[in-house]
C-alpha cells in the first residue's frame, strides 16, 4: 500500500479519535467564605457574580481589586426574577460595576469541555476538503485524470502496479506498452490481475498479456524501451548521485515509493536539470543502467489544457489526425518532443558526454523500471548524467545491472474473465482476438486470471495494447482558444513559457490531489 | 450525505423540557437562569419538574409554573435529572455540512466530475457522523443520578446557587421565556 494512502488513512483515523468525546459542562463556584474569590478561572471571558439579595451580574469584562475588595466589571445586571435591570457591557467607556465583596454570595464560572477539539477535528477534515473542492471547481483538470489502471496482489492487497500505453491518445498512437509488475505476490494457485477504468476516458483494449520468465537466484529480468528482454544479475547502488538539492542516494537506492522529484522551472515547462551519478565499473561484462521512473502530472495537464484550448474543434483535430494529416501529427510529437524524456549520457575516456539512450514512456500513475544498455568501457568507474526536463519526471530507482543475455518470455492469455463476479465470455474473448478490441466505460471493472505454469517461480510482466479517448468535458470547451491552441502546437517553446504561470500555480497541490481524487463511479 | 441529513435531524430532536431551558452554546456561560431538573420521589409515582432555584439545607427548591415554587426534602428523593446543556450534535452536523457545500456544488457545477467531487467530501461526512454519534450517545449534557444523591453537587445548577435570597418571594418568580 502506498504511503500517501497509510498516511491518509492514519489521519482520518487520528481525527475519529479526536471526536470520541462527548461534551460537559464544567460549572466552577467559588464562595466568598472560603477566601477562593480571587482563584476563578483566569481564561473564563465571562463571569457570573450571584448578589446575597438574589441579584446577579454577568460580566464579559471583569478584574478584583483585592485591596478595595470589589469586582469591577462591564456586562448585564439583573434582578432575582432574571430582568434585566441595566447594562454597560456596549459601552466600554461608561463606568465599569463596583460590586463589594461584602454583597458577593459566590462567584460562577463556565466552560463547555471537549467542544474545541471536537470542533477542531470536524474542522481539520472540513477545512482541507472546502479548499481541495474550491481549488478543483476553478481547475477540474488539475485534480482528476487517469489511464488504463492495473491492479495486482501485492502483500496481500490489491495494489495499483501498471498503466497501459498512456500516451496512446488515440487510435493513431496505438501502441503495445510493456510494464514490470514488481514486487507482486507469488501466485499460488493462478494470476488474477484487476482491469480498470477510472477516469472520463473511452479504452480500446485489444490485449492484456502477461509475460512470465523463470525466476532464478540473484537474477532478475529487465525490459529495455524497445520491449527487449535482459536477464541481469549483481545489481549495484550507485556511489554518487548529486542533482541540484544535493545527494541522492537514500531516494533512489529502492524500488520502494520514495522518489526524487523536483518542481518545474518557473520561466519554462520545458526547462531541464541534471543528475550526475557514477558507479564501479563491473569490468569485461555488458552492462545496463536501470531506471524506475513515471512522470508528474505536467503532461497530464497539458493535454487537458490543449484538449481545453481546441474546444469545440477538438474532434475535427481527432479526425484530422485519424485521416493521416502528417502535418498535425507531426505538431503533436514536436510538442511532446518539447518536453522529452530521460536521457542518458555515458561520459567517454576524454570527458565527453555520449548519448546513449532516452526513456521516454508516459504516463503518472505507476512507476516502472527500464533498462538502458550502455556502450563497453575501461573506465575504472561508469560516470553518467541524466538530463530530463524540471518536474517532469519522478524518480524512484537507479542502479546498475551486469547484463547475462537476452530472454525470451512464456506468454500466457488470460483464460477467464469476470465483472461482478459474473464470468465475461465475451470480453475473454475480445482480449484473446487481437484485432476486436475490449471496450471499456468510466467505471467499468474487469477481472482477468491467467493460467501460470506451476513448475517454478515466475517474474512477471504485462504487455497490453491498446489507446484511449479523452472526453472532452463542457467545462473544458468554455475554455476554447484556437489562438492558444495553435500557440502550442506551432510554437511549443513560447507556450511552454506562457503556460508556466499556470501550471506553478496548481503545481504543488496537484500530485496529493491527482492521487485523493481519482475518479471511480 | 444522505446519512449525515438523517443523523442531523434526528440530533435535532431533543428532550421533552421546555425549549428554553434547552440551552444553546451561545448561551452557556451568561445564562442567568437554573438548569431544568427532573425529581423522581420515593413515595409518589409523578416526578416533579422545572427550574432548579436553590438548595436550602435539606430542600430542594424547583420553580414548576409560573409563580409556583415546589420544595422537595432531600430524603422524598428517588433520582433525579440536570439538564446542564443542550446537545451538540446539531451544531457538529451544521458545521459539517457547511464544510460540505463546496463538494455539493463541484458535484452540480462539475457534473462530469461529481463522483470525485462527492468523494471529497467523504472524510468530513465520516468525521462529522462520528461526532455527530458520539455527542448524541452517552448524553453527558444530563446529569442523571438514580442511588447515591448527592444534592449537594447539585447546587451549583441552581438559579441561586447560594441558597435562598434574603428577601426574595419565591412565589414571584417566573420561568424563563423563550427568546
Amino acid at each position: 500500500m502506498k504511503s500517501t494512502h497509510l498516511c491518509g488513512i492514519l489521519a482520518i483515523l487520528l481525527l475519529l479519535a479526536s471526536g470520541c468525546a462527548q461534551t460537559v459542562l464544567n460549572r466552577s463556584v467559588y464562595r466568598l467564605s472560603d477566601n477562593e474569590l480571587n482563584s476563578p478561572d483566569a481564561k473564563a471571558k465571562i463571569l457570573k457574580v450571584h448578589m446575597n439579595d438574589g441579584t446577579l451580574y454577568v460580566l464579559n469584562e471583569w478584574s478584583f481589586s483585592g485591596e478595595a475588595e470589589i469586582v469591577m466589571g462591564h456586562g448585564d445586571y439583573y434582578n432575582f426574577n432574571r430582568r434585566l435591570l441595566s447594562s454597560n457591557k456596549k459601552e466600554k467607556d461608561s463606568p465599569a460595576y463596583e460590586i463589594p465583596y461584602s454583597e458577593v454570595s459566590l462567584i460562577e464560572t463556565n466552560k463547555l469541555e471537549r467542544d474545541g477539539r471536537n470542533l477542531l477535528g470536524i474542522s481539520i477534515a472540513g477545512v482541507s476538503s472546502a479548499i481541495y473542492s474550491i481549488y478543483c471547481i476553478t481547475d477540474p483538470k488539475a485534480c482528476f485524470g487517469s489511464c488504463p489502471t492495473f491492479y495486482a496482489m501485492k502483500e496481500g492487497n490489491w495494489h495499483m502496479i501498471s498503466e497501459g500505453f498512456s500516451s496512446s491518445i488515440s487510435s493513431s498512437f496505438e501502441k503495445s506498452d510493456v510494464d514490470m509488475l514488481y514486487g507482486i505476490d507469488q501466485p499460488t494457485d493462478g494470476f488474477s490481475l484487476k482491469l480498470t477504468n477510472e477516469a472520463l476516458e473511452t479504452h480500446v483494449i485489444r490485449y492484456v498479456d502477461l509475460l512470465a520468465f523463470p525466476q532464478e537466484l540473484g537474477e532478475q529480468v529487465f525490459a529495455t524501451e524497445e520491449g527487449v528482454f535482459y536477464r541481469t544479475s549483481a545489481l549495484q547502488a550507485p556511489q554518487t548521485c548529486l542533482a541540484e538539492e544535493g545527494d541522492l542516494r537514500a531516494q533512489v537506492q529502492a524500488f520502494d515509493g520514495n522518489e526524487r522529484f523536483s518542481l518545474t522551472d518557473e520561466n519554462n515547462l520545458a526547462g531541464k536539470e541534471e543528475i550526475m551519478l557514477t558507479f564501479a565499473n563491473p569490468g569485461a561484462v555488458e552492462s545496463g543502467l536501470l531506471i524506475g521512473s513515471r512522470q508528474s502530472l505536467l503532461t497530464t495537464f497539458l493535454f487537458y489544457q490543449l484538449m481545453a484550448y481546441s474546444g469545440n474543434h477538438y474532434g475535427h483535430f481527432v479526425a484530422r489526425v485519424e485521416n493521416g494529416d502528417p502535418h498535425l501529427l507531426k505538431r503533436i510529437e514536436k510538442m511532446w518532443g518539447k518536453l522529452g524524456g530521460i536521457e542518458v549520457f555515458l561520459q567517454t575516456a576524454d570527458k565527453k558526454w555520449q548519448k546513449v539512450d532516452e526513456i521516454e514512456e508516459m504516463g503518472p500513475i505507476a512507476a516502472d523500471i527500464h533498462l538502458v544498455k550502455l556502450p563497453p568501457t575501461e573506465q575504472e568507474s561508469i560516470t553518467l548524467k541524466l538530463r530530463l526536463t524540471k518536474g517532469l519526471w519522478r524518480i524512484d530507482y537507479l542502479a546498475l545491472a551486469e547484463i547475462m543475455g537476452e530472454e525470451t518470455p512464456l506468454r500466457i492469455e488470460p483464460r477467464l474473465v469476470t465483472a461482478n463476479d459474473t464470468i465475461c465470455r465475451e470480453a475473454l474473448q475480445l482480449l484473446n482476438d487481437k484485432q476486436k478490441p475490449l471496450v471499456p466505460f468510466p467505471g467499468d471493472q474487469y477481472t482477468l486470471h491467467y493460467t501460470v505454469p506451476d513448475d517454478c517461480s515466475y517474474q512477471f510482466f504485462l504487455e497490453t495494447k491498446g489507446y484511449y479517448l479523452e472526453w472532452m468535458r463542457d467545462e473544458w470547451i468554455k475554455e476554447e482558444d484556437l489562438k492558444k491552441a495553435a500557440l502550442a502546437l506551432y510554437f511549443p517553446g513560447l507556450f511552454m513559457r506562457k503556460a508556466a504561470p499556470a501550471f506553478k500555480r496548481a503545481e504543488p497541490q496537484m500530485e496529493k490531489l491527482f492521487w485523493e481524487s481519482r475518479y471511480v463511479k | 450525505m444522505v446519512s449525515l441529513v438523517v443523523v442531523l435531524s434526528i440530533s435535532c430532536q431533543t428532550y421533552t423540557i421546555p425549549a428554553a431551558y434547552d440551552t444553546p452554546y451561545s448561551e452557556i456561560r451568561e445564562n442567568p437562569y437554573g438548569c431544568w431538573s427532573e425529581f423522581e420521589l420515593r413515595n409518589s409515582a409523578s416526578k416533579v419538574s422545572g427550574e432548579l432555584i436553590c438548595m436550602e439545607h435539606d430542600t430542594v427548591y424547583v420553580l414548576v409554573l409560573d409563580h409556583h415554587v415546589q420544595a422537595i426534602e432531600a430524603a422524598q428523593i428517588a433520582g433525579y435529572k440536570i439538564y446542564t446543556h443542550k446537545s451538540q450534535s446539531g451544531r457538529y452536523g451544521k458545521f459539517s455540512l457547511l464544510y460540505l457545500i463546496p463538494s455539493v456544488v463541484g458535484a452540480l457545477v462539475q457534473s462530469d466530475y461529481a463522483g470525485g467531487f462527492l468523494s471529497l467530501g467523504v472524510p468530513v461526512a465520516v468525521v462529522g457522523l462520528t461526532h455527530i454519534i458520539i455527542e448524541g450517545s452517552n448524553k453527558k449534557n444530563v446529569i442523571t443520578e438514580n442511588n447515591t444523591i448527592r444534592l449537594y453537587e447539585i447546587a451549583k445548577y441552581a438559579r441561586y446557587p447560594g441558597g435562598k435570597p434574603m428577601g426574595v418571594d419565591l412565589n414571584q418568580l417566573v420561568w424563563k421565556e423563550e427568546s
